[in-house]
This record gives structure tokens, C-alpha cells and sequence, in this order.
């Protein structure tokens, strides 16, 4: 036998799945599957994955957190040991979309069984599992959308699942059902690979959830996507967002942030500390008045978040400007129609400068919009949908039924984090 | 048309002016003793100033302590709520914050309008007005009680956007995420609709959003601890005020400052029969959480008073071995109430490590003086000395036992609001 070790070493990930495949002359066919294995590969220098295998070629084809599947071959030849580095089996030009592989058909969710520390990174493209055996769950992702078709706001929105039901009072069972699944492998190593069923989160604009359960305490993570443009794609958002949720063995998701301004916006968002926040919108402030927006009105290549963040925390600190975080609040909401973050924040800024009624109208309707789709990917969206909603329930029956139904969404919200995280248990604390 | 007043005429026992003996019953303009008039329509009312012309301050204090369908409270229990207690303690708070807005409140831009308490204690006691030294009963705070107070004081607020309004809850709450209610004396009296005796807080600090006033302070001293049903079918209270979303076309939103005694899904503490720990760290807070503005005035806003009453509420609820975070939800930097010269200040001095506090000592001087020694903590289980400072440069010297040898470590440093905290630390190996 001889040792076939396969590394990933991307810092990008913490590590993916991928499924070793023998492939051999038989019946005098090639490449022929003689049986495979999977394994679970963790990133980074020192991350790799061996395998006994015996001489003979070996397809490695690995599943990477985008949903796309890269393939290398390798031959095992005598008793040396053979390497095999999945990152460069990446195209050239850096991009790794080469063959997807579609696998159509629902099916159920699963709640992982065993308890233990299980981190995500942004998007939940990639994961850490500490103190679990290998076991095999699986995590919601989105389903693939028709880019072929004109956007429609409340189309999109409509793909994801309305998260009140698991948790509304006699749901059948308590599980969403899920048009489509990922599952993950969780590996003694403390790592876990992703394998994507149909085609991923890469098409998908909106909030990408991903739920995670310890006893009988589930806990949905929003993972901060408030928008995705047309041509853009998650991981490359993520990499420009420099976000990163954890979810720690309480089951509570940690968030770390490499950008300063965006760090002080998450600051305040947690914590109220408005001090650094202040600091942080004069900066973001500058960027919307001469810095680096596109000319055709889409988003800012560093950090995109921080500018949403900004416009939330603008508008309900009645910041100075609070008619810049208003406008660029609009700008958002017409660069990406889809995000419901945008929305409310746009009908915030309408509700709370309203001129005249049609502020006001125009502020009813895109709060009951965004009510349609999930809920806002900051727990302060959820708020503020929640206020605007209750603004308009006194003197209007249809905000009146939708503030009860999305009060549902509202009472589950965690109201420590910064990005979304329902509770389908009262917290144990 | 106006409504006459119930006393007998004579001389105003409130400001001393004698009343005509025949005629009219007496107005204003002849006692200006407007209370007794308006507590015809507002029975919360304790306190009301000479004049309530231009901008004034109006406060609405709500102390729930006793629950009459809660265990101890003489009525039918509601079922599933073991861990609701009757309180002893937010009568008491809302007592002292009234007696405080009364003596000691100055804001000469936005002065002290009108004071309304509602008070559930099981013996229901009048308030006695420390300035006017009249005494007034209080409405017992039911549902109706506190939703016909919230109306009227909403009505006072509403007669120039130049008011400040003050608003402070202490009593039992809950939260489930983003959904909040403060329990009021008849919560649990329909068990198939509990929080029907509660106030929906949510829709609170949403709806004063649309009133009048532009300046909005909120102090809630509750527990903000889940519980089981609420949000049920919508219900998360009662809603005690209504304004349409029009209410403030044109005038943008109000400044609101909301301060929390405890971090959401936490408790907040107290003691029978004592103000709250929050409370005892607002008051503290009230008198000392100053900075001086442009024209040399001390005054305390909001930042800085939820800044030190963080700090001072933490501290004493350790000294029941608790941890209590207060927090702050809207941060606008509201100008509350001015003192009439430089504060003095909280000082918390720690020693490191943390638990040799019990065998060490504190000595502070200033120049030559020494103004105070401290052997041990200041109160049992706390775990820092506190004391009160003017402002000026002190050094802090402590002997400190670590490692079986006194260290004595000395720190000079400038005692300066809201708040100064100091810690002396004994390092030890390379570099210390």
C-alpha cells in the first residue's frame, strides 16, 4: 500500500470534502470507477489528508464550498509516497468553476446529532468541527435561480423558505424542509468538507442560511449576504466583505471582522459602542461623497458590507448626515432590488424624513415587501422591519396581520449578534 | 370648559396664597397650584412646576412590585410562572427616582414640567412630594392605571416638540429576541391572556418614535429573561399609545436615548425593600456622571451616564454574586440634567490579583492628606474599593500580598468624571 496524500493548501477555506475514485482498465474500458472513498481535507500548509491505497490511478475530484467540483488525476505507481494539492487543480486564472455537478430532487434536513464546537466562515462555505466523530449532516443552502430570467425582487426572495415555520407553534415537526441540501462531512481531524448538492450558492442572491443544532437547541445563522449582484458570487463577496461568523461550542456564532470601519459598525451593532462608530461613518461617509464607488452605481469593492452597515447605523443614531445614509441607502436598494436589508433600511430612512405622504406610502410599501422575503441579514433590519411594520399597524389591517405573522421571525431573534440568528429554543442562559 | 376643583377654598397649602372666600373655585392664575386640578384628570400625577409654559421636562416613574396573580399576591395564580416573584425592591426605585427628579433636577433648558408615579406594592402608600411635602395617592399601576398615566403624559408631551420626555419602568420583564414586555400589577389576570396585563414595550419605543417631543429619554429596570408565550398570536402586551405615521411628517425622527438595566436574556437585580441595584447606579450616576460644557455648566448625558451606571450597577450586583450589564440602545447624547458644581467622583480601585483584596490595604492621598484607608473590599464580596473623590490628583497606594511577600504599589492619578478606575497591580516575574 502506499500512502496518497491529498492537501489543500488555500487559505481560503478551512477545508472541503473530496471523494477519491480508482479508475483502472476493466472489461477493457478506461476510466472505469473501481470504488471510491471520501475524505475530509483541511487547508493550510500543514493541512492534509492521507490514504493507504494501492498502486494504480486515482481520480480526486473535490467539492469546493462554491459548489464547483475540480478534478485531478494521479498515479500511484510503487511504494512512494504520492501527493496531490486540490488548490492546484484550480484553473490558472484563479477561478475554479469547471464541472459542476447537478444533483436534483429534495431533500430533508438533518440536524447533526452530536453536540461539539462547529465554526463556519462566511457564507458557511467552509467549517471547523471540534470533539466530533466523522458523521455526515447536512446544512441548508439555497436553491439555484434561474439567472436567465429578469430579477424579480420578490421572486427571489420567495426561493428561500419563510423561516417563521419551523418555529411557529404546531409546526408538524419542527424541521423545515428544504428544496435542496449540502451536506457536510465532519472529520475526527476537527474538519469538515462541504458537499454541494445542485449547484451551490454561487447563483443565488439573498441571505444564505445555515442551521446548526447542540441538544435541543437549533440555532439558524444568517450568514451575512445582504445582497449579490448580478455577476458577483459569494465567495468573492465574502472575500471582499472580510467577515467571518464563527459558531462556537455554546452554539452561539462569533463574528470577526477584518475592517476597521466594519468592525466599528459591528461594535455598535453589538454593543452601542458609538464612539468608534461616529469615527467610522465620518470615514464611510467620505467614501460616498468622492471615494470608490462604481461609476454605474454598484457596490464598492472593499468591504460592501460597511456601507449597509453604515446606513443602518446612520439612520438610527440620527446621524448628521442621516440624508447621505438615506441616499445611499436608495442607491443599495437600486443596485440590488433583491436585498431586503436595502428595503428597510430604505423605508427606515422614508418612515423616519417622511415630507409628505407619499414618503410615507412609498416607506408601507417597502416595508411590507421586505416582510414578503427572509428576514434582513442584521438583527437591527429586523428591528427596524418590526418598528415599521408596528408604525403602520395601527392605521392599516394588512401591516397589522404582517407585523403578527413576522413577529414570529422577531421574538426568535437573538438580540446580541449583529447578523441575523434565530433560536428555536429560548436561549439557555 | 374647566373643571372644579374638589377642596374646600381657603389658603393653598401648596404655595401659601390665600384664596378668595367666596366665589369661584380658585384657578391658576390665583395659586398657580395646577395639581390638584390636574390630578382630576391624571390621578399619577405627584408633582407639577409653577408653570408648564415652554419646553419642560415631563416624567412618568412606573414601580410594579406587586403582582396579584403572581405567587404572594392574594389573587388567583396564574399557572407556569414559578419564577415570577412578587419584588420588593421597584417600589422603592420608582420612590427615590421621584423623590430625585423633584429635589434634585436642573435643566434649565428643558425644566422639570411634571412627575407622575405609579406604584404596586402590596400596602399601597401615598407619596409624599419632598418639595411641596403634600402627599398623594398613587394609582396602583393595573393595566388601565398605567395606559390612562402613558396617555396623559403623552398629552403634556405633546404641547411644544421642545419637551423632554422621561420615561423609567422598574418591574418584571421579559423578551423573546425583539419582542419585549414590562408585567404590570394585573398580569396573569386572564390566564388565557396573560399579557394583556402587561405593556408591550416593542411597540413603546416604536410609537413614541412619532410623538411630539424631540427629546426622549428611557430608563427600563427589568428583567429582559424569556418566557413562554409571548409573541404568542401577536400578543406582546398591551399598547399604550397610538400616533399615526404621519405624527411627525417633516420633523424627522426624535432623539431617544433607551437605557437598559441588564443585556438582553438577562436578569437585573434588586433587594426588598431597597432601590435596585440599577436604580442605586442611576442615582449615583445622576449626581456624579458630569462633563463641563463651553460655558463651564456640568452636565450629565446620557453617554455618560449609562457609561457609569455600566460600571456602578456591575459592581453592586457582585456584592450578591450576580452579573448585571446594563446597556443602552439608542446612544443620542441627550443633555439630562445639570449640577450645580464640579461632581464628586465614583472612584473603583482593584487590586491584581483580584483575590488578595481581602488581606490588602488602600491608602489615598491627596498631596499630604489622606482621605481615605480601605482594609479589605468596601462591602462584603466585592471585589474593588470604592469611593467617592472630588476631582483633583490623588495617589493610590496599595499593599498588596502576593507570593507570600507585601508589595506595595502606588499609582498617582487624576480623579476625573464620570468616572475613574484604578487598578494596582502586583506583577510578577521577567519584565514586571
Amino acid at each position: 500500500m502506499t500512502a496518497l496524500t491529498i492537501s489543500l493548501d488555500d487559505s481560503s477555506w478551512r477545508g472541503i470534502s473530496a471523494r477519491v475514485t480508482r479508475v483502472g482498465e476493466a472489461d477493457g474500458r478506461r476510466a472505469t470507477r473501481m470504488g471510491s472513498r471520501k475524505v475530509v481535507v483541511s487547508a493550510g500548509r500543514t493541512g492534509s489528508t492521507s490514504i493507504d491505497v494501492s498502486p494504480g490511478e486515482y481520480l480526486v475530484e473535490a467539492t469546493l464550498p462554491t459548489g464547483d467540483v475540480v478534478t485531478g488525476m494521479c498515479k500511484v505507481v510503487g511504494d512512494g509516497p504520492v501527493s496531490v494539492d486540490i488548490a492546484r487543480m484550480h484553473a490558472p486564472d484563479g477561478t475554479v468553476a469547471k464541472t459542476r455537478i447537478p444533483r436534483q430532487g429534495a431533500r430533508d434536513f438533518e440536524f447533526p446529532s452530536a453536540g461539539g464546537m462547529l465554526s463556519t466562515s462566511f457564507l458557511g462555505l467552509d467549517a471547523h468541527v471540534a470533539g466530533m466523530e466523522p458523521e455526515v449532516f447536512t446544512t441548508p443552502v439555497q436553491p439555484r435561480l434561474d439567472r436567465s430570467a429578469p430579477p424579480d425582487p420578490l421572486a427571489l426572495a420567495k426561493h428561500l423558505p419563510r423561516v417563521v415555520r419551523p418555529f411557529e407553534p404546531g409546526a408538524p415537526d419542527g424541521r423545515l424542509r428544504f428544496p435542496m441540501a449540502s451536506r457536510v462531512l465532519a472529520g475526527a481531524d476537527g474538519t469538515v468538507g462541504y458537499e454541494m448538492d445542485g449547484q451551490g450558492a454561487s447563483g443565488a442572491p439573498g441571505p444564505v442560511w445555515m442551521e446548526f443544532a447542540k441538544g435541543t437547541q437549533v440555532r439558524k445563522v444568517m450568514l451575512p449576504l445582504p445582497w449579490l449582484p448580478e455577476g458577483e458570487t459569494p465567495k468573492r463577496l465574502s472575500e471582499r466583505s472580510r467577515v467571518r461568523v464563527d459558531v462556537a461550542e455554546d452554539g452561539k456564532p462569533r463574528v470577526s471582522v477584518d475592517d476597521a470601519r466594519f468592525g466599528a459598525m459591528i461594535g455598535y451593532l453589538t454593543t452601542r459602542r458609538i464612539a468608534e462608530a461616529r469615527t467610522a461613518l465620518e470615514a464611510i461617509a467620505d467614501d460616498v461623497a468622492v471615494g470608490p464607488f462604481p461609476a454605474d452605481g454598484g457596490l464598492p469593492d472593499a468591504a460592501p458590507h460597511a456601507y449597509l452597515a453604515a446606513c443602518y447605523v446612520g439612520i438610527l443614531e440620527q446621524d448628521v448626515r442621516t440624508h447621505t445614509w438615506g441616499r445611499l441607502a436608495e442607491r443599495l436598494h437600486r443596485a440590488c432590488p433583491t436585498s431586503v436589508d436595502a428595503m428597510v433600511v430604505t423605508a427606515r430612512y422614508l418612515l423616519v424624513t417622511a415630507r409628505d405622504t407619499d414618503d410615507l406610502t412609498r416607506a408601507r410599501s417597502l416595508f411590507l415587501q421586505a416582510s414578503e422575503g427572509p428576514p434582513p441579514t442584521f438583527t437591527i433590519g429586523v428591528q427596524m422591519l418590526l418598528d415599521g411594520l408596528s408604525a403602520f399597524a395601527d392605521e392599516d389591517e394588512t401591516m397589522a396581520a404582517r407585523r403578527t405573522e413576522f413577529l414570529c421571525v422577531a421574538r426568535s431573534v437573538d438580540t446580541g449578534q449583529p447578523f441575523t440568528v434565530l433560536s428555536s429554543a429560548p436561549s439557555p442562559d | 370648559m374647566r373643571t372644579a376643583i374638589a377642596e374646600p377654598r381657603g389658603t393653598c397649602i401648596h404655595h401659601g396664597v390665600t384664596l378668595p372666600t367666596t366665589g369661584d373655585p380658585p384657578t391658576f392664575a390665583e395659586c398657580a397650584c395646577m395639581i390638584d386640578e390636574m390630578r382630576m384628570v391624571d390621578a399619577s400625577l405627584v408633582h407639577v412646576s409653577d408653570t408648564l409654559d415652554g419646553a419642560r421636562t415631563h416624567v412618568l416613574l412606573v414601580g410594579i412590585g406587586h403582582y396579584v396573580h403572581l405567587p404572594g399576591g392574594g389573587g388567583e395564580v396564574l399557572p407556569g410562572n414559578a419564577s415570577l416573584t412578587q419584588l420588593g425592591s421597584p417600589p422603592q426605585s420608582a420612590r427615590a427616582l421621584a423623590d430625585w427628579f423633584v429635589k434634585a433636577f436642573d435643566n434649565p433648558e428643558r425644566p422639570l414640567g411634571t412627575v407622575s408615579l405609579i406604584v404596586s406594592e402590596p400596602s399601597p402608600t401615598p407619596y409624599e412630594n419632598p418639595a411641596t411635602g403634600r402627599s398623594h395617592p398613587v394609582p396602583h399601576g393595573t393595566t388601565a392605571d398605567v395606559r390612562a398615566a402613558v396617555r396623559a403624559w403623552a398629552s403634556r408631551l405633546s404641547s411644544t416638540e421642545d419637551n423632554m420626555a422621561v420615561f423609567a419602568f422598574c418591574g418584571h420583564g421579559v423578551s423573546q429576541g425583539l419582542a419585549e414586555a414590562l408585567l404590570l400589577r394585573d398580569f396573569g389576570s386572564d390566564p388565557l391572556g396573560a399579557f394583556d396585563g402587561a405593556m408591550d414595550l416593542t411597540t413603546f419605543k416604536a410609537t413614541m418614535s412619532r410623538a411630539t417631543a424631540n427629546t426622549q429619554v428611557f430608563f427600563i429596570d427589568a428583567c429582559r429573561s424569556g418566557m413562554a408565550g409571548l409573541g404568542d398570536q401577536g400578543n406582546t402586551g398591551t399598547s399604550m399609545l397610538s400616533f399615526g405615521t404621519a405624527a411627525r411628517l417633516g420633523r424627522g425622527a426624535p432623539s431617544q436615548s433607551i437605557h437598559y438595566s441588564t443585556l438582553g436574556g438577562s436578569e437585573a437585580y434588586g433587594r426588598p425593600g431597597r432601590p435596585s441595584f440599577y436604580t442605586e447606579g442611576l442615582l449615583s450616576a445622576l449626581a456624579s456622571a458630569a462633563r463641563q460644557d463651553d460655558y463651564g455648566d456640568w452636565w450629565v448625558c446620557t453617554p455618560d451616564l449609562q457609561h457609569s451606571v455600566e460600571v456602578s450597577a456591575d459592581i453592586l450586583a457582585t456584592t450578591v454574586n450576580r452579573i448585571q450589564r446594563p446597556e443602552m440602545e439608542r446612544t443620542s447624547t441627550i443633555r439630562l440634567t445639570r449640577l450645580s458644581g464640579a461632581p464628586t467622583v465614583p472612584v473603583h480601585v482593584r487590586c491584581e490579583p483580584e483575590a488578595m483584596i481581602a488581606v490588602s490595604s488602600l491608602a489615598c492621598r491627596r498631596g499630604t492628606e489622606t482621605v481615605s484607608v480601605h482594609h479589605g473590599p468596601s462591602m462584603p464580596h466585592l471585589k474593588e474599593w470604592t469611593m467617592a473623590l472630588a476631582m483633583d490628583n490623588y495617589e493610590f497606594s496599595g499593599i498588596i500580598p502576593s507570593q507570600a511577600e507585601l508589595h506595595t504599589v502606588t499609582q498617582a492619578r487624576w480623579v476625573i468624571p464620570p468616572i475613574t478606575r484604578v487598578c494596582l497591580s502586583v506583577r510578577t516575574g521577567p519584565g514586571a
